[in-house]
């Protein structure tokens, strides 16, 4: 579905603007909940990010493929978003799971640690890391993205990683 | 390979982005140098505890209402825009109107702003001369030559503002004013 009509979707084919938002839906809200660590400001993005798509369609020329495009959006939301939100730093209850509570405590310290370390990288770090590492996205796009150079995309990655390798690097990775 | 050569590689080695050749340098230089070997592990684990980042799931439901919010946020977007259009519009026709307006009663008070400047002053001055001014006691004072703000005569030696004077230059010509002005003007005190 990568290869969608262009000239389709500027027009605003309900049908197609569907199957977009069913393809991506998903995939953005991870990707931005990552970023902004919240589940209700990580769907209220992906819902704006679809709105803004729809609504400024006729300027995507088609350089970048959609989901970049629509990446780019989501990431400018999230900008805004946690430059309007002070700093808090808190484990996410819906992160538990069904494991014994030995296993349990350890998972949530496992939980919390990595989402305090993400929480500490500044913002592009924190999405060229997300982009990088979970979506495992080229670092050209990436840089499409953030526009910024391909290179400054590497080194924000190498950055964040070894700035959580600094705060992650004592724990010890729970049994399976 | 020394230690610097190693770690400005690391995260490429880490990442598997080096050429065969420097990678097979990179494992050898970890076989032998302990701190190289720490940091590469550290960071390999790292990776891994990274990789237990779970993200709390969507619910089917709510992955199934994802199209209808948003097209619904959408549609109310448009009518706020239509609303936005009418609205500037009318505020745009609204303000060049009210410009339109304000202009023309500028312009028609334009010359009468310039004009009421007069005092009268029975005491101190009495005017004779038949002019238009007629029977006024007057003593004139104009303000800034030609700025006129304030009306006063007096009849039967008691002041009275917005006198017959206001109503007298109300219906004169603009000559008509500016002779009365310049009478005015040569009074001799």
């Amino acid at each position: 579905m990568e290869k969608i009509d262009i000239q389709k979707f500027r027009e605003g084919d309900e049908n197609l603007f569907r199957e977009i938002v069913n393809l991506y839906g998903e995939r953005l809200y991870i990707l931005v909940f990552r970023i902004v660590r919240d589940m209700d400001d990580a769907e209220d993005i992906v819902q704006e990010t679809f709105v803004r798509a729809f609504v400024k369609r006729k300027g995507f020329r088609g350089d970048a493929s959609i989901y970049t495009w629509l990446v780019r959006i989501a990431y400018n939301l999230s900008i805004n978003l946690i430059r309007k939100r002070k700093p808090t730093v808190e484990l996410d209850p819906r992160l538990s799971s069904g494991d014994n509570p030995e296993q349990k405590i350890e998972r949530e310290e496992i939980a919390k640690r990595i989402v305090e370390a993400v929480k500490e990288l500044p913002l592009k770090q924190r999405t060229v890391f997300t982009l990088r590492f979970y979506e495992d996205m080229p670092y050209k796009k990436i840089s499409t993205v953030l526009r910024c150079k391909e290179g400054t995309a590497k080194a924000l990655y190498h950055f964040a990683i070894e700035k959580m390798s600094k705060k992650l690097g004592d724990l010890r990775k729970y049994k399976e | 390979m020394n230690c610097k050569i190693f770690s400005n590689r690391l995260m490429d080695f880490v990442e598997g982005l080096l050429p065969h050749s420097e990678e097979v340098e990179m494992k050898e230089h970890i076989k032998y140098c302990k701190a190289c070997r720490l940091k590469f592990e550290k960071i390999e684990k790292t990776l891994m505890i990274l990789k237990e980042d779970r993200v709390p799931q969507l619910s089917e439901a709510k992955k199934q209402a994802l199209f209808p919010m948003v097209m619904e946020r959408i549609e109310k977007r448009i009518i706020i825009r239509r609303k936005r259009k009418w609205v500037y519009g009318l505020s745009f026709g609204f303000t060049l109107l009210l410009v339109f307006v304000i202009s023309v009663i500028g312009i028609q008070n334009q010359k009468r702003a310039d004009l009421y400047t007069i005092f009268f002053n029975p005491e101190r001055f009495v005017y004779e001369n038949d002019t238009l001014v007629n029977n006024y006691l007057l003593e004139s004072i104009i303000e800034d030559d030609t700025l006129i703000t304030i009306v006063k005569a007096a009849v039967n030696e008691e002041w009275v503002e917005n006198s017959e004077m206001a109503v007298l230059i109300d219906e004169l010509s603009e000559d008509e004013i500016n002779q009365l002005v310049e009478e005015l003007r040569n009074i001799d005190f």
